[in-house]
């Protein structure tokens, strides 16, 4: 992929991001500013309202009472007494339609809430009436200029283009640096996939690169690496050793199959050399079976087949199924089993654990050497450590861990023991010196 | 036996259906699932061989379809597909599960395996030659005379006396009598025989388990 793939990359991410946020700003200021202008706009409007009425309720008391004569006294009054910032608009007309107060026409002949309008000065001038009718059919009408409404509304609007100017900013700003800042993690990720992508296993992300979603993505990633990597390298490991130990046995598989075809040899002989043969061919068939099961074991495909399971029991019955083999070998065994250990596994693997290890110490043990087994359990992991102590006689000298192996050269037992262990959630651990070889494997306890 | 055998290759079937013939088995050889398929709808068998890779599917799917059909004629997978999962899950659906590459005996074992569960013949006492087991008291006398066996040595004789005269391959022996599906890498399998041999042979006398070299071992009563 060339590196203009990945600018166009970058481009496409915070493209995207700025445009996003600008269009998440700007609806959210949006809705915002109509929310505030609706209900400023009725809750302004329901103070005039509440005004007019408590208006309208006195004069109704003041015509009740006292007739036509006081109200519009009172009305005089009550202009007079505030001149200046008059809000409220009187107007009185009699039942032939004939205003009998004040400059404001009854422009209207319903009663109840009315919009009015009316020039003033060459401007248009919006009020919001109530139209009373009073005994005599007389109507009483209380107004009031909507230029505070009109006002905050200007104010509203005046605000809404600010910010709508504002957030696009933002937006735009936050999107960019957003965007940047995401397509250069996001590129650091597609570089390294790109490297695996092309055979380069190794590659790793840095796991500081900050931003805890990016630490965890690239811890997560790793993983991942590392698991594909080491894969690669069984793959490899058990490739390469197919490829090299078949040579041996099938080389000598040839040669005795040339050996029956060009010399005499008679049916005893045939027959010995035809046994021989077989042997080879099983010796593959179990290298073939042992690089399967490794292969199974490292894709995880077996756990689906794990169950609860009592190791210590498991443990104790192989012990017993190879005691005869350890009194032929002349092996001294100690067993401490702590009981009741369970781990979650399956049995045919934990048994073949079992018996790669006993099998070890049968093969490269020295007669008359001890061998320890041992089965504890602490806060999580039972503990299985199979030893092989030297005698005291120096001349007598203890076995390899080289574990069992299928063909010659490669430790495929070792390898099997180690995939197994690993396949169980556990670690293995194999420490020899000259007089002590150890084998200790940790596998985790079952719950619940 | 009526055997219906489910296997493509044509070498491979030939081999088999002339073997189990020669053993006095009534086979019916197939290559494909359908004709498979539409055999078992019009005839019952005693026993299925089934291979897996199949030309027109998995002889699984095959027998799980059958199965579904409430056919429970017994069945032996016999496949070159031979990881743990495939065997797990092929174990769910069949009697006996045997990979290839197999020895005819050993396929044969554990046909009549099968056969004798089928058959239910299993008895609580046998008596072969001068050699006698009671399957309820695990007790083992040779001429009368009570023999003192160890409990694997005692399943190893069971095992024996259960395929008396027929070759038991290593294999068999390890999975039938240690519960072991793999091959330790120790003589596990000729140490007990070994010590068996010594508690039930006569000294001089030719020993009762036969060893087939190449092949296995034999049980061979003698009165």
């Amino acid at each position: 992929m060339s590196p203009g793939h990945n600018n166009g990359f970058s481009r496409r991410i915070w493209v995207r991001f700025t445009a996003l946020n600008t269009v998440i700003f700007a609806t959210s200021m949006m809705l915002v500013l109509i929310l505030t202008q609706v209900i400023g706009k009725k809750h302004l409007t329901d103070q005039i309202r509440a005004q007019i009425q408590t208006e309208i309720q006195f004069l109704q008391y003041e015509f009740r009472e006292d007739g036509l004569g006081e109200l519009l006294e009172e009305t005089e009054e009550r202009i007079e007494k505030n001149p200046v910032g008059r809000r409220l608009q009187y107007v009185v007309q009699n039942a032939a339609g004939d205003v009998l107060f004040d400059e404001f026409p009854a422009e209207r002949d319903q009663t109840g809430w009315q919009n009015v309008e009316r020039q003033v000065d060459g401007k248009a001038v919006h009020y919001l009436f109530f139209y009373q009718t009073l005994s005599d059919d007389y109507t009483l009408g209380v107004g009031s200029t909507l230029a505070s409404v009109e006002q905050f509304q200007a104010a509203i609007g005046k605000t809404f283009l600010f910010t709508l100017l504002s957030a696009l900013a933002i937006g735009v700003a936050s999107g960019f640096g957003v965007g940047v800042w995401m397509s250069r993690r996001l590129n650091k990720v597609l570089q390294a996939l790109r490297q695996v992508a092309a055979g380069k296993w190794q590659t790793r992300l840095p796991e500081n690169a900050g931003g805890y979603e990016f630490e965890e993505l690239a811890l997560e990633l790793n993983r991942m690496f590392a698991h594909l990597e080491q894969s690669i390298a069984n793959l490899k490991y058990i490739s390469a050793g197919i490829s090299h130990d078949l040579r041996t046995p099938i080389t000598r598989l040839r040669n005795r199959v040339a050996a029956l075809q060009t010399g005499e040899v008679g049916r005893a002989a045939l027959l010995l050399e035809l046994e021989k043969a077989q042997q080879e061919l099983d010796g593959l068939l179990s290298y073939f079976d042992s690089a399967l099961l490794i292969n199974e074991l490292q894709s995880g495909d077996l756990v689906r087949n794990f169950i609860g399971l009592d190791f210590s029991e498991l443990l104790e019955k192989m012990l017993e199924h190879y005691n005869p083999l350890f009194e032929d070998a002349d092996l001294r065994v100690e067993i401490n089993i702590q009981q009741g250990i369970r781990v979650y596994g399956m049995p045919s693997l934990l048994q073949r654990l079992i018996a790669n290890l006993l099998d070890n110490v049968l093969i490269h043990g020295a007669g008359g050497s001890a061998l320890l087994v041992s089965l504890k359990m602490d806060s999580a992991n039972a503990c299985l450590t199979v030893a092989n102590h030297a005698t005291a006689d120096p001349s007598v000298s203890v076995g390899s861990y080289e574990l069992p192996a299928g063909l010659e050269r490669k430790k495929m037992g070792q390898k099997i023991i180690h995939a197994i262990t690993a396949a169980h959630g556990g670690k293995c651990d194999i420490s020899r010196d000259a007089q002590h070889h150890q084998c200790r494997i940790l596998l985790p306890l079952a719950t619940g | 036996m009526k055997i219906l055998l489910l296997e493509d290759d044509p070498d491979l079937q030939v081999f088999l259906a002339d073997k189990l013939r020669h053993q006095g088995c009534d086979v019916y050889a197939m290559a494909t699932c359908a004709e498979a398929l539409s055999l078992v709808q019009s005839q019952g068998f005693d026993i299925y061989i089934i291979d897996r890779m199949l030309p027109d599917g998995d002889g699984q799917d095959w027998l799980e379809r059958v199965r579904l059909e409430g056919d429970v004629t017994p069945a032996l997978f016999l496949t070159a597909l031979g990881s743990v999962v495939d065997k797990v899950s092929g174990l769910r659906l069949a009697d006996d599960y045997l990979v290839k590459p197999f020895d005819f005996a050993e396929l044969w074992a554990r046909l009549q395996s099968i056969a004798r569960r089928l058959d239910n013949v299993r008895t609580n006492q046998i008596a072969l030659g001068d050699l006698s087991i009671d399957r309820v008291t695990h007790e083992v006398r040779k001429n009368g005379a009570v023999i003192s066996l160890k409990p694997m040595e005692y399943k190893l004789l069971d095992c024996f006396l259960s395929h008396s005269g027929q070759i038991v391959t290593r294999k068999m022996l390890l999975e039938q009598v240690w519960g072991f599906h793999f091959d330790p890498a120790t003589n596990i399998v000729e140490t007990y025989i070994s010590r068996l041999r010594a508690k039930i042979d006569d000294h001089g006398s030719a020993s009762l388990i036969e060893t087939v070299r190449g092949e296995g071992y034999r049980f061979v009563p003698r009165s």
